[in-house]
C-alpha cells in the first residue's frame, strides 16, 4: 500500500502553451509578411500539432502532422464531414461548439476530445479551435495536440488514486468490520470496479489443502460464489500462485504455459488476470484473483494494489481469527471457571477480591458477596463472610504476603467445618505482568475423599504391616518349625526353628527337597521314597493333623519330630503348597522314655523287696524254714523275719520317695519351718546310719566347724533330715566296703554349708549335669544302674530349694563324689 | 530231694541283689542243688567256666554287665551254648522278654510272680531230659 503513496504521478506539462509562446517569440523576430507566411507555412506543414480547417461542416484542410496522427490520408478526409473523425461520445459537444462559434457566440476554445484513427482506435487530443477567414468565408481552424501520453499518465494517477482510496477504505473496514464476509465482498467489488474488470474472487484454501473454495467474488455466474472450488494443483492458477509465492500475472490464459486455467475461468471466458496470495500468519489463507475477459496487460502497480488488498484481507482474517480464538478462550475460561469443582478466587493488586466462582461459594459457604472486599478483611472476619468455620495449616495473611512477593504456595490444607467436615487443598499463585505481581489467584480443591482415602489406605497399610509383622513374628518365633513346601516337595520358605532343627540355614533350605533337609524316617528306618508322609497329603488332599517320625539332621543327630502337614489349594482346587509344622519332640520322647523306664525301674524296685518278702513268707509257710522236725526253729525263723522286716523298710522308703516326688511335682509338699540347731539334726541322722556304715566297714566321719558359733537355722527338720538321709544313703550305697564318708558343715557368708564326701564309684561325667533331675538316667543304661529309683537326688534338690538353699555336686569316676547343700542362717536376735 | 552230695546238680545264680540271691540259694540248697552265686555279670561268666553249671539263673538289671550281655557271651561260647539259661528278673517289659528269648534264654521268669518253690521246680523242667 505504501508503494502506491510513494509513487506520485509526474507533473503534467501543458505543451500547447509552450507552442504558443514559441510561436509568439518567433513572430517577434520575423518582420516581413512573407517571412511570416513562410514561417506559418512551416509550422503548419512540419509542426508537432495536427491542424485542420472546417468550413460548412466539411474538412477543408488537414496538415501532414494530422495525417500522421490519424493515418487517414488527406484525400480520404478532405470534403468529408468532420464529425466522421470524432469519437461518438464527443460528436455532440464538438458540433454544438462549432455551431456556436460560427454564430459568434463565446464557447471554450480549448477542450479535450477523442478522434478516430484509420485503424478505428481513438486518440485523445486537446483541441484548440478558432474562427478564421478561409477563402473569404468564415471557417473553423483547430489545432489538435495528441495527448495520449498525458492522458495515460492522468489515468494512471487516477487509477492509482482510486486504488489507494480502495486500499485505505478496505483497510479502514478491516479494522472496524467484524463480519469477514462483508469485508471480502466489499473487497472483490472494489477491486473489480477499480481495475475496471469483470471478475474478482477470493479463494479460500480448504483445510484438506486439496482445493480452494470461491469464498467471495463478483462477476461470476449465479451460484458459483460460496460453492465453486478450484483445484489446488500445479495446473491451476491459484495453485501456481500458492506455490510460487509470488504474484502471478496472466496476459492470455489461452496461451498460458505455466498452468492451465481452471474450468471456472474458462467458463467465464477469462483472458487476462492476476492473482496474489492472501498470506495468513502461519499458513496461506488463499488467493485473491482479478480477471477480465479482455486482453489486458496488468501492471506492477495493479499487482501492488492487489497485493495490498490481499494483505488487508489477510490481516482482517488474522484479526478475526485471533478475535474468535480470544472469544472462544474467554468463553471456555468462563465456562471452566463457572463449572469447575475447584473453588477459584481472583484478587487484584490491592488484594481485593475481583472474582469468585460458584464452587468457591459452595466450598466456603460464602454468605455475602465478597467481590470488592479486601482479602485481609475477609481473613480477619471469616464468620462474617463464610457460613463454615475453618482451620488452615498456614497463616493466611503470611501466605498472601508471600504470594504477592512472587511465590507460589501450594498444598495448604484447609479444614472446613461443614457437615460432614471437608478438607480443601489451597494453592495460591501470583498473577504477574512483566515480572511485577499484579494480583493473585487462589484455587481450592476438595480433597476430603482423597484425604479420607489416604487415611484409610494409610490405616490399612499400617494394619496390613502390623498383621504382616505379627505373622512374621509368629512365623519366626514359634517353637515349631514352620515350613512352606511346593507340590514338587521343594522348600519355599522356612523359619528359624527349621534352621535349628535341620542344621541348614533358611537360605540353604529354599529350593531344596524337603527330604534332603529333613531326612525323615520311621521307627523301622524306612526313608524317602518308601517313607513319604508328604505325598499322603498331596494324594489325599487332606491334612495330616499329627504324625510322629524321626529325622536325622545335618549334624547326624537323630530327632523325633511331631509334624502336621496342611495342604494349600490353588484356584483350580489342586494342592499347590504344603504348610508343614514341625515340632522337635525329642525331649518329649526322651521324657516318655525316661518315664517308661522309670515306671519299669520303679516297679522293678518295688518288686524286688516284695519278691524277698514273698519268698521268705512262702518258705516259712511251706515249712522249708523256721521248723526243724515240726518244731519252731526260732533261729531260722528270726533270720527270715529280719529279712522280711528289712525289705519292708526298703519298700516303705521307696514308696515314700515316690509319694514325695508326686507331692513336689504337684506343689503339694509343704514345709514346716522351725528354728533348729543344725548340728543336732545331723547327729540324729548320723546315728541312724552308723550301724549300716559299720556293716559295710565304711568309716563315717562327721565334722562341725561352728566352734561354738551359732548354727541356728530355720528349717523343716524332717525334710532336712531326709536330705541328709538321701545323701548319706547314696554315699554308703555307692561306696565300696572299707570306704570313707565324711560329712562337714560350716558357716560362710550367712549360710550353713554342708558337704557329703565319699570315696565311692563316682558319677559318670555324662550323667553328672543331670544328676538332680528326676528320671534322668542315661538312655539305655538303666539296666546297669545300681539299686534305687533315681529319685533321691531330685528330692534332695527340691527340699533344699524349698529352704532357699542350693545344691552342688562334684564327682570323679572311681574316686568319689562330693554333694554340697546350703541353708540360709537365721539372723541374730 | 538231695540223695548224694557228690551227685548234686550244679546251679549258677547270677544275681546282684544279695537278699534275693540269698533267698533262692536257701531254697535251692534245701532242694538239693549245688548253688553258686555270682554278684554281677563278669563274676557270672567267670564262675560259669569255673563251676560248669548245668543250669544258670540270670538276672538282667545288674551293675556293669547286664544280663543280656552275659547271655550273649554264654551263647557265644561252645561250652555254654546249650546250657539252659533261665532269666530271673523283676523287669517285665515285653520288649525285654522278647529280647531275652531272642538272645537264647530258655525262659524269662518274673521273680515276683514266682515263689522260691516255683523257681526250683523250673529246674526240673529243663533238666529232666538229661
Amino acid at each position: 500500500m505504501d508503494r502506491y503513496l510513494d509513487r506520485k504521478p509526474k507533473p503534467y506539462t501543458p505543451l500547447l502553451k509552450d507552442v504558443r509562446k514559441k510561436v509568439e517569440k518567433i513572430s517577434g523576430f520575423i518582420k516581413s509578411e512573407e517571412a511570416r507566411m513562410q514561417m506559418y507555412s512551416t509550422i503548419v506543414e512540419k509542426g508537432n500539432d495536427g491542424i485542420l480547417i472546417i468550413q460548412d461542416g466539411l474538412l477543408k484542410f488537414v496538415n501532414p502532422t494530422l495525417v500522421k496522427m490519424t493515418g487517414i490520408a488527406r484525400e480520404e478526409s478532405i470534403g468529408k464531414p468532420f464529425t466522421n473523425f470524432i469519437s461518438p461520445e464527443f460528436k455532440k459537444v464538438v458540433m454544438e461548439r462549432y455551431k456556436k462559434r460560427l454564430s459568434g457566440k463565446a464557447v471554450p476554445r480549448k477542450y479535450e476530445i477523442k478522434i478516430i484513427s484509420k485503424d478505428g482506435s481513438h486518440t485523445p487530443v486537446e483541441i484548440n479551435a478558432s474562427l478564421i477567414d478561409y477563402e473569404g468565408r468564415p471557417a473553423d481552424m483547430a489545432i489538435l495536440r495528441n495527448i495520449t501520453e498525458r492522458k495515460k499518465a492522468e489515468d494512471e494517477i487516477r487509477v492509482r488514486a482510486s486504488q489507494q482510496a480502495v486500499v485505505s477504505e478496505l483497510g479502514q473496514l478491516a479494522l472496524t468490520l467484524t463480519n469477514l464476509s462483508t469485508l471480502m465482498n466489499k473487497a472483490v467489488f472494489l477491486v473489480a470496479k477499480t481495475l475496471g474488470i469483470e471478475y474478482c474472487k477470493i479463494l479460500e484454501l480448504l483445510p484438506d489443502k486439496k482445493a480452494l473454495l470461491l469464498k467471495a467474488g463478483v462477476g461470476w455466474k449465479k451460484g458459483y460464489v460460496g460453492k465453486a472450488t478450484v483445484d489446488n494443483g500445479v495446473k491451476s492458477q491459484a495453485g501456481y500462485t500458492l506455490r510460487s509465492k509470488e504474484p502471478v500475472i496472466v496476459e492470455d490464459l489461452r496461451s498460458e504455459t505455466r498452468f492451465h486455467g481452471p474450468p471456472l475461468l474458462f467458463k467465464h471466458h477469462v483472458v487476462s488476470g492476476m492473482s496474489v496470495i492472501i498470506q495468513g500468519k502461519d499458513w496461506p489463507f488463499g488467493v485473491l484473483g482479478a480477471h477480465t475477459k479482455y486482453a489486458r496487460k496488468f501492471t506492477q502497480d495493479d499487482i501492488h494494489f492487489l497485493s495490498a488488498v490481499a494483505s488487508i484481507i489477510a490481516s482482517a482474517i488474522e484479526r478475526k481469527n485471533a478475535e474468535t480464538k480470544l472469544a472462544e478462550e474467554k468463553i471456555k475460561m468462563e465456562s471452566i471457571i463457572n463449572t469447575t469443582e475447584d473453588g477459584l478466587s481472583l484478587y487484584d493488586k490491592e488484594g481485593d477480591v475481583v472474582k469468585i466462582n460458584p464452587s468457591l461459594k459452595k466450598l466456603f459457604g460464602v454468605k455475602k458477596d465478597i467481590v470488592g472486599v479486601k482479602r485481609e478483611e475477609i481473613a480477619k472476619n471469616r464468620r462474617k463472610f463464610f457460613k463454615y468455620k475453618m482451620d488452615r495449616t498456614d497463616d493466611s495473611l503470611k501466605t498472601q504476603n508471600e504470594v504477592y512477593k512472587g511465590k507460589t504456595l501450594s498444598n495448604i490444607l484447609i479444614k472446613i467445618y461443614s457437615k460432614p467436615i471437608r478438607y480443601l487443598e489451597g494453592n495460591y499463585v501470583p498473577v504477574k505482568d512483566g515480572g511485577k505481581v499484579v494480583g493473585m489467584i487462589a484455587s481450592f480443591r476438595d480433597v476430603t475423599a482423597l484425604k479420607n482415602q489416604a487415611e484409610r489406605i494409610t490405616q490399612n497399610l499400617i494394619e496390613v504391616e502390623r498383621q504382616k509383622n505379627r505373622w512374621q513374628a509368629i512365623f519366626e518365633n514359634v517353637e515349631e518349625g514352620v515350613i512352606i513346601i511346593n507340590r514338587n516337595l521343594r522348600i519355599i520358605q522356612a523359619n528359624e526353628t527349621c534352621e535349628l532343627m535341620s542344621g541348614y540355614t533358611k537360605k540353604e533350605m529354599v529350593g531344596k527337597y524337603y527330604y534332603e533337609v529333613f531326612d525323615c524316617h520311621n521307627r523301622l528306618g524306612n526313608k524317602y521314597p518308601d517313607f513319604n508322609p508328604l505325598s499322603k497329603v498331596i494324594v489325599s488332599r487332606e491334612s495330616v493333623p499329627y504324625d510322629e517320625h524321626l529325622h536325622t539332621s545335618r549334624d547326624g543327630l537323630e530327632r523325633w519330630v511331631g509334624v502336621s502337614y496342611t495342604p494349600v489349594f490353588d484356584d483350580g482346587g489342586e494342592v499347590d503348597q504344603l504348610i508343614g509344622v514341625i515340632r522337635d519332640i525329642t525331649a518329649i520322647k526322651e521324657l516318655e522314655r525316661a518315664k517308661s523306664e522309670f515306671v519299669s525301674l520303679a516297679s522293678h524296685e518295688l518288686r524286688t523287696p516284695l519278691t524277698v518278702i514273698n519268698g521268705y513268707l512262702s518258705l516259712l509257710l511251706s515249712g522249708d524254714i523256721g521248723k526243724i522236725d515240726g518244731e519252731v526253729d526260732s533261729k531260722s525263723f528270726m533270720a527270715a523275719t529280719n529279712k522280711i522286716y528289712g525289705e519292708t523298710n526298703r519298700l516303705t522308703k521307696l514308696v515314700e520317695d515316690l509319694l514325695n516326688v508326686s507331692r513336689i511335682e504337684e506343689g503339694r509338699l509343704k514345709i514346716n519351718l522351725r528354728k533348729a540347731k543344725f548340728t543336732e539334726s545331723i547327729e540324729e541322722v548320723i546315728n541312724d546310719f552308723k550301724p549300716i556304715a559299720e556293716q559295710k566297714n565304711i568309716k563315717l566321719e562327721v565334722k562341725s566347724e561352728f566352734n561354738g558359733r551359732r548354727d541356728t537355722v530355720l528349717i523343716d527338720r524332717d525334710k532336712i533330715k531326709q536330705v541328709l538321709v538321701n545323701l548319706i544313703d547314696n554315699a554308703i550305697k555307692y561306696t565300696n566296703d572299707g570306704g570313707y564318708i565324711r560329712i562337714v558343715s560350716f558357716e560362710r557368708d550367712g549360710e550353713i554349708i554342708t558337704e557329703v564326701l565319699d570315696t565311692g564309684i563316682g558319677i559318670h561325667p555324662k550323667v553328672l549335669p543331670r544328676v538332680f533331675e528326676k528320671f534322668q538316667q542315661a538312655p539305655g543304661s538303666y539296666l546297669k544302674e545300681n539299686r534305687g529309683s533315681g529319685l533321691g537326688l531330685f528330692i534332695v534338690k527340691s527340699l533344699v530349694e524349698l529352704h532357699n538353699g542350693k545344691v552342688l555336686v562334684e564327682s570323679e569316676l572311681n574316686k568319689g563324689s562330693k554333694f554340697t547343700f546350703t541353708l540360709p542362717l537365721v539372723a541374730d536376735k | 530231694m538231695g540223695e548224694s552230695t557228690e551227685e548234686k546238680i550244679k546251679i549258677l545264680l547270677i544275681e546282684d541283689e544279695k537278699e534275693v540271691a540269698e533267698l533262692y540259694r536257701l531254697k535251692l540248697s534245701l532242694d538239693g542243688y549245688d548253688v553258686t552265686i555270682a554278684e554281677n555279670g563278669q563274676e557270672g561268666l567267670d564262675k560259669t567256666i569255673k563251676v560248669d553249671p548245668e543250669l544258670i539263673f540270670l538276672d538282667i538289671k545288674m551293675p556293669g554287665m547286664d544280663g543280656f550281655e552275659v547271655l550273649k557271651e554264654l551263647r557265644a561260647s561252645v561250652k555254654t551254648k546249650n546250657t539252659p539259661v533261665i532269666i530271673l528278673s523283676n523287669l517285665d517289659e515285653q520288649e525285654l522278654i522278647e529280647k531275652g528269648l531272642t538272645l537264647g534264654a530258655n525262659e524269662y521268669l518274673i521273680k515276683s510272680q514266682f515263689t522260691p518253690e516255683g523257681i526250683s521246680n523250673k529246674i526240673k523242667d529243663w533238666l529232666v531230659e538229661d
